[in-house]
């Protein structure tokens, strides 16, 4: 029998092409990279067909050109859409706990009340500029991503300086906010601080802050 | 080679995937309900005087409040949204909703309101997540309502370029737009959760399950950051027992989490039939319970979504109502008296 036909007609034949190139792709990634990619769509739309219509053997093509507007073809669309599109309202690809590890962090907005490491006083952020706290986690990381690209660098590579330009300007947005919302009285000097969170079976929960950034808002 | 070469069980499957019939009453129910959770994620303030005081009680997403885009996010890279901040355009954006929505409820006119919805939800939401904290909290209502929008816009342009096709027979054109609209957002709500899924996947290069126990520490996370909000020292801040079990116990958080992975990944079963889509329907709902429970994040309009598109309890009464009258009649005991 023709190899193609073959390969068109069984569909046993088509899931075990695809799953060898996916393998072969992997290990082999720069080989053949594009007619391979090809061929496993090729395949996995006449998967596609010969799954929803009865007549794919005869009419094969005509299948594969009417699966296109099948609910199922839809799913398959968004869901690659939005793998493609990551963040960009409406769509999102949802990268929230999508790679656990054995450490954690979060930050957190202080008062500065005396000068030294016990001299922070958390804030109750939420309550001053309607800002959550995991909202202020996203902010500064949005931010320092921000600073990545717009100087052309990498995270890895910024410094202890860096990270308080990016706080600073953090700080600068939500006293601004709660001084626009002028729900409470705001203090005068405001810290970022930066926790990391890890754990062993010996200590358990281990968390280490840090000050990442200070803003005196005083006059 | 004929025909009937082809597996029976295969196309039966790609059948019952296909667009359903759902009843007028049904589809009426659906599009009431979810017109109310449109108005609830509205960006307006409400209404405490005159007569759109009912309102405050419909409305609770009040207007977006930003006067810049410092971290454009989504369309906010080409347009600027911050017009939907303006305190003089609540009127006229109140009236243009509630027109829209009254539209959308009434089945008519969806063409141009379904857009114009669409496009408000949008604009409102993607202005809120280019201030550089992205949140998904209407992500899934935004989604619902851009795809009931295309359905919608796409019907209309082949209905114009490619001619009236002649309407098949024994179905109103309304009822058939009807059944793709809701099976359509039926597809939104589950690509949201297969995609959260593949993303698990993709992200931990297929070591998510192995991997889960680590959530413990997002557990201790989520919980020290609920403290900083208010400071509330009563309910967060302390201790986490189920991080620490989580990862006392890794096989046993793996088994669990693993279960929750593999309910995301197979979400779209949920377009299989009516019994698919309720016990999937239920078991995401359980799902974003537990989620409330243990990390104290909570998705309502996810809910809500669930509840009216696979869930679907207007149909399950309908349903139950009907095998009871059906029983009824054929009970002989019951003609007789």
């Amino acid at each position: 029998m023709n190899p193609f036909v073959y390969l068109k007609n069984s569909l046993w034949a088509k899931a075990a092409f695809i799953v060898v190139s996916v393998v072969f792709f992997r290990q082999f990634p720069d080989f053949l990279e594009w007619p391979i990619i090809l061929s496993a769509i090729v395949l996995a739309a006449l998967a596609l067909a010969q799954l929803l219509f009865r007549d794919y053997r005869q009419n094969t093509w005509s299948c594969v050109r009417r699966s296109f507007s099948h609910p199922v073809a839809f799913l398959i669309g968004l869901v690659l859409l939005c793998l493609a599109t990551r963040e960009s309202y409406p769509f999102s690809h949802f990268p929230m706990y999508g790679d656990p590890s054995p450490t954690s962090e979060y930050y957190y907005i202080g008062s500065v009340e005396r000068p030294g490491p016990g001299g922070i006083v958390p804030l109750p952020i939420q309550t001053l500029t309607k800002v959550s706290s995991a909202k202020t986690g996203k902010m500064f990381r949005a931010r320092r991503d921000a600073y990545c690209k717009e100087h052309s660098r990498n995270r890895e590579d910024l410094t202890e300086e860096d990270y308080r330009a990016i706080g600073e300007g953090l700080l600068v947005f939500l006293y601004e906010k709660g001084q626009k919302l002028a729900l409470a009285p705001l203090p005068e000097q405001w810290a970022l601080l930066h926790v990391g969170i890890s754990h062993s079976s010996d200590t358990g929960f281990k968390e280490e802050t840090h000050v990442l950034a200070t803003k005196s808002f005083s006059g | 080679m004929n025909a009937q070469d082809q597996s029976p069980e295969l196309t039966r499957i790609g059948r019952a995937f296909a667009v359903p019939e759902f009843h007028p009453w049904e589809a009426l129910c659906i599009r009431i309900l979810f017109a109310v959770v449109i108005l609830q994620t509205l960006p307006l303030d409400p209404m405490d005087s005159g007569p759109f005081k009912w309102g405050s009680v419909l409305a609770p997403a009040k207007r977006i409040v930003y006067d810049a885009q410092p971290l454009p996010n989504g369309l906010a890279h080409w347009v600027d949204f911050t017009f939907i901040s303006n305190p003089d355009l609540q009127k006229p954006l109140w009236i243009v909703s509630l027109v829209c929505l009254a539209s959308y409820v009434a089945g008519r006119g969806l063409v141009l309101s379904l857009p114009i919805l669409a496009c408000i939800g949008i604009a409102a939401r993607t202005l809120e997540n280019s201030q550089g904290a992205i949140s998904h909290k209407y992500q899934i209502v935004s989604l619902i309502l851009l795809v009931q929008a295309v359905i919608v816009v796409a019907g209309a342009s082949r209905r114009i370029f490619a001619g009236k096709p002649a309407p098949p027979p024994g179905r109103r054109p309304i009822d058939r737009l009807n059944d793709r609209l809701i099976r359509y957002s039926q597809i939104a709500i589950v690509a949201v959760y297969v995609i959260s899924g593949c993303t698990k996947l993709i992200a931990s290069e297929g070591e998510w399950i192995a991997n889960s126990p680590y959530i413990g520490l997002y557990l201790v996370k989520t919980d020290r950051q609920n403290y900083y909000n208010k400071l509330d020292a009563e309910n967060f801040g302390g201790e986490v027992p189920v991080a620490e079990q989580m990862l006392a116990h890794r096989n046993l958080s793996r088994i669990f989490m693993g279960a929750g992975l593999f309910l995301e990944l197979f979400a779209f079963l949920a377009l299989y039939n009516r019994f698919t889509a309720l016990g999937i329907g239920v078991a995401l709902v359980i799902f974003h319970q537990l989620v409330i429970q243990f990390m104290a994040l909570t998705f309502p309009l996810n809910e809500k979504v669930l509840w009216i598109f696979l869930i679907n309890v207007p149909f399950w009464i309908g349903a139950v109502v009907m095998l009871v009258k059906a029983k009824l009649i054929s009970s002989p005991g019951q003609s007789a008296g």
